[in-house]
């Protein structure tokens, strides 16, 4: 989070101030990158290039505060996503390729691949990705995003009710299965 | 936990659920959120930076101008590109209406002149405009020498029938005061076509206003020059307004027979 700094950052970026776009970047960068990870993207760097581009470009058009220019760029990270899938082809079903992923964490810090590693103990990983397409954006945006409700719903184009009946129906669905995987 | 809709439980066991849900995906947020790697960061920064460049923020406009930045040489590029085929198309669209004679007088005779020194002839707005040899007075209908159809007849043969008024009982054409009838071919007497040794449709009486009922008199100009040409055959049954018309017909040549059907008082 930037904080009060927020709208001088801002203001500083639109003037085309070089260390804002870099705080900006800096500040939005790790979760729109751990979002387009989530969504099975093989060139997400790429399409996190695209997402922060489209931000420069269209910077001079944003009003609002450091949540709405959260929810802001998540929804162009959207967009770019659509695009992608509709370039490639490729469905928003398809799995995440958590191995590939594991691989590239060989060399981060002990507490990121910690986690992901205990996501594939529990098999969390797999829940999510047996959840529906929609439930599943849902929850990596407010998981990974950390985005409020009115943003992802304003991120997907929903109303917050739908929002809200994805991200419950996720947290049952979920809930169901460790508990099932408990049992067993 | 089950699944939300027709969910039984209170908005805060829900709420509780989410929480819940929260703290288990803590380990999700953990795993998948970190810094870009350097040379990634590095790499969607200059793209940053280059795209504030071709957006022309403020800010960015000195260093712009001092780098000559690629991107915006080849928006200028672009531009006068757009601008040179704007201008070739402009160029060719004014010489083809210049050569076609089509442009408005001023305008035709500038590009006239423009295009004079390079050897291209261009027609000027106070040139003739091109004609059909029907259509040309000198060899047209009102000459007598050449016209499409048999002086003295139209194609619709008007003052034909005895039934036509205007008709002297004779063909149009061929009265005894005409030259139409003398020895010399229709059309080609001494006289003017038409004129009868008056200025057309200026005979002695009133044209069309002669006692003789409209395009009946011998005199009526509408029967002399008119005739002779071939193209008073209609008109001399044209009523009233014969003497002119005539007059004009055997002056300009008009080739006006066809029309005689329609003229007032005809064939009545």
């Amino acid at each position: 989070m930037i904080g009060v700094q927020f709208d001088d950052v801002l203001r500083r970026a639109k003037e085309g101030d070089n260390d804002a776009l870099g705080q900006l970047y800096a500040d939005c960068s790790p979760r729109v990158l751990g979002y387009l990870r989530t969504q099975g993207i093989a060139d997400h760097e790429d399409v996190a290039a695209e997402v922060f581009v489209s931000m420069v470009r269209d910077l001079q058009r944003f009003n609002g505060d450091e949540d709405a220019f959260r929810g802001w760029i998540f929804t162009i990270a959207q967009r770019r996503l659509v695009d992608e899938r509709r370039r490639r082809g490729r469905r928003p079903e398809d799995p995440v390729e958590f191995d590939a992923m594991s691989d590239a964490l060989g060399s981060v810090p002990t507490a990121e691949r910690e986690a992901l590693e205990r996501l594939r103990a529990t098999g969390l990983l797999e829940m999510i990705e047996a959840l529906t397409p929609d439930q599943r954006s849902v929850l990596y945006l407010r998981a990974v995003g950390d985005l409020t409700v009115p943003d992802i719903a304003r991120t997907l184009g929903k109303p917050e009710t739908a929002v809200k009946a994805l991200l419950r129906r996720a947290a049952a669905t979920l809930a169901r299965r460790m508990e099932q995987e408990v049992g067993e | 936990m089950s699944e939300g809709r027709g969910d039984p439980r209170s908005g805060d066991d829900q709420a509780m659920e989410l929480e819940e849900l929260d703290a288990v995906l803590a380990d999700l947020r953990t795993a998948f959120v970190r810094p870009a790697p350097p040379d990634v960061a590095a790499d969607h920064l200059a793209r940053m930076e280059a795209a504030a460049l071709e957006e022309r923020l403020p800010a960015a406009a000195p260093a712009l101008a001092a780098s000559g930045a690629e991107p915006v040489r080849h928006h200028l590029r672009r531009r006068l590109a757009v601008v040179a085929a704007g201008v070739v198309a402009v160029l060719f669209g004014v010489g083809g209406l210049g050569y076609a004679g089509a442009l408005p007088g001023p305008v035709q005779d500038t590009v006239a002149s423009v295009m004079e020194p390079f050897g291209l002839d261009l027609p000027r707005s106070d040139d003739p405009p091109a004609t059909s040899d029907r259509e040309d007075p000198s060899s047209g209908a009102g000459n007598g020498a050449r016209s499409d159809e048999e002086p003295g007849r139209s194609g619709e043969t008007p003052g034909r029938s005895g039934e036509s008024p205007g008709q002297s009982g004779e063909t149009p054409g061929q009265s005894g005061t005409t030259p139409a009838n003398g020895s010399e071919p229709p059309g080609q007497s001494g006289e003017s076509p038409g004129q009868s040794g008056s200025a057309p449709g200026q005979s002695g009486e009133d044209p069309g206003n002669s006692e003789n009922a409209p395009g009946q008199g011998a005199t009526n100009p509408g029967n002399t020059g008119g005739n002779s040409n071939g193209n008073a055959g209609g008109n001399s049954a044209g009523g009233a307004a014969n003497g002119n018309e005539d007059s004009n017909a055997g002056g300009n040549g008009n080739a006006n027979g066809g029309n005689s059907a329609d003229a007032p008082g005809q064939n009545r």
